[in-house]
């Protein structure tokens, strides 16, 4: 019998699971080997310690601990399975935050989506859109107001390229905004939109390019 | 109720019910039956709480909570299994995170110090205790010691441990109260049982050598 084998056979032979002719082997090894001896009988010293371990006992009103946390435990599952008038106020009032959060969210969405929600101060200056190749229909624009005259690249010093074809500028401590596509006063929303539709168009035009060039090419792989 | 036992009256009669007759009547609503059933195992349970936690405390917080979930559960409670050993299973669930996450606490004595001797770490010179004359005090001392060194025992081998060693459960029983296959529980018995002697081992050489030297 080898030592790691003889020490299984010492735990066993602790907890009764050997029979006589295992334990007669396991004695006559520990006869032979002084270590497995040793950590045999150390292991039986050390482990008795614990047979001298005093009895303990929990308090004396242990019982009467359990008792009570017991019916709080009844108490409390039959509240919950009844349900509260608390309980039930608790989800009325996270109903109520709830649909209070989900109008506020609504509201203020429409509000955006109806341009209220702009800067006050930046809204009051977009006060016109020019498109130059219209200059002669505006002839009733504000006199507060100065026409740009796109066609003749005559754009102001601080004037800002938006796109392609819309251009701000602020003139003088006004600050007003010109933008040269239409000649009407329009939100920047209104604005968006319009470079949306301008870019629509755009993309329209170029699938149509695309179209027309894909059936040149097929006309001319049908000819070779 | 899954319970069909007759209902028992009297203390008497009902102290001559087994542990697994006693939860049948509780599932039947007698609670004369669960008064005894506590009267029996408070101190096992307890026991077994607080050589595994080692604080009083704790362990009759946890032992409370065990019987109330005992109580709370009982229809729950199968044959198939004794008593002792579905309440045993209950208190280890509960106390399961607890002694993973259990910080050491300063005791009277301390045997092992990582500060000393690198990585490995080193036996501390424990204070010489013969200058009592006490004999009870140097038995508490000792059983401060002994339950610090099972507080050592790493948090996966001490359940099947105490169970084994202090409770006297079976093989069976532990698989049973731990979830464990029954080779797995005797080799965490067996770790535990290394873990011990190898913490404790140092210590009764020294008493022995210093009670020696006394003769």
């Amino acid at each position: 019998m080898r030592c790691k084998k003889a020490q299984d056979c010492y735990f066993k032979n602790r907890d009764g699971l050997l029979n006589e002719a295992e334990k007669m082997k396991l004695q006559e090894h520990l006869s032979d080997c002084k270590t497995c001896a040793d950590f045999s009988i150390e292991m039986d010293r050390c482990l008795g310690l614990l047979k001298d371990l005093p009895d303990v006992s929990p308090s004396e009103n242990f019982e009467w601990n359990i008792k009570r946390r017991i019916l709080e435990e009844k108490s409390r599952m039959i509240r919950s399975r009844e349900g509260s008038p608390f309980g039930q106020w608790r989800w009325g009032v996270k109903f109520a935050a709830s649909a209070a959060a989900a109008a506020v969210l609504v509201f203020t969405g429409v509000w955006f989506l109806l341009g209220h929600g702009e800067d006050p101060a930046l809204r009051s200056t977009v006060t016109a859109v020019h498109t130059p190749s219209r200059q002669s229909r505006v002839p009733s624009m504000p006199r507060n107001y100065e026409i740009l005259d796109m066609t003749g690249m005559n754009y102001p010093q601080n004037m800002r390229m938006v796109s392609g074809n819309l251009g701000l500028t602020r003139r003088g401590s006004s600050s007003e905004i010109y933008m040269p596509f239409e000649d009407a006063a329009i939100s920047r929303s209104d604005s968006l939109a319009k470079i949306n539709l301008l870019l629509k168009r755009h993309i329209q035009g170029l699938e149509a390019e695309n179209r027309a060039l894909r059936q040149y090419l097929s006309q001319v792989r049908s000819r070779r | 109720m899954s319970h069909q036992e007759p209902y028992v009256t009297g203390k008497n009669k009902l102290g001559e019910l087994s542990d697994e007759e006693l939860i049948l009547q509780v599932q039947g609503g007698n609670n004369h039956a669960f008064d005894i059933l506590v009267g029996r195992f408070k101190d096992r349970l307890y026991a077994y709480l607080f050589r595994l936690l080692g604080d009083k405390h704790e362990a009759e917080e946890f032992a409370q909570e065990t019987f109330v979930k005992a109580y709370i559960h009982a229809d729950k409670y199968r044959t198939v299994a004794r008593f002792s050993t579905w309440l045993y299973t209950i208190a280890t669930n509960l106390v399961r995170n607890r002694i993973r996450n259990i910080k050491r606490r300063p005791r009277t004595v301390s045997l092992w110090s990582a500060d000393v001797g690198g990585a490995e770490g080193r036996w501390m010179e424990l204070p010489d205790d013969s200058h009592r004359p006490d004999i009870d005090a140097e038995r508490e001392s000792l059983r401060d010691l002994i339950q610090n060194v099972i507080e050592k025992i790493p948090a996966k081998y001490r359940p099947s441990f105490v169970l084994r060693e202090i409770n006297g459960l079976s093989y069976e029983e532990i698989a049973a109260a731990t979830g464990l296959k029954l080779g797995t529980v005797r080799s965490r018995i067996n770790r535990g049982r290394t873990h011990f002697r190898k913490a404790i081992a140092p210590f009764l050489a020294q008493e022995y050598q210093r009670k020696g030297n006394q003769k």
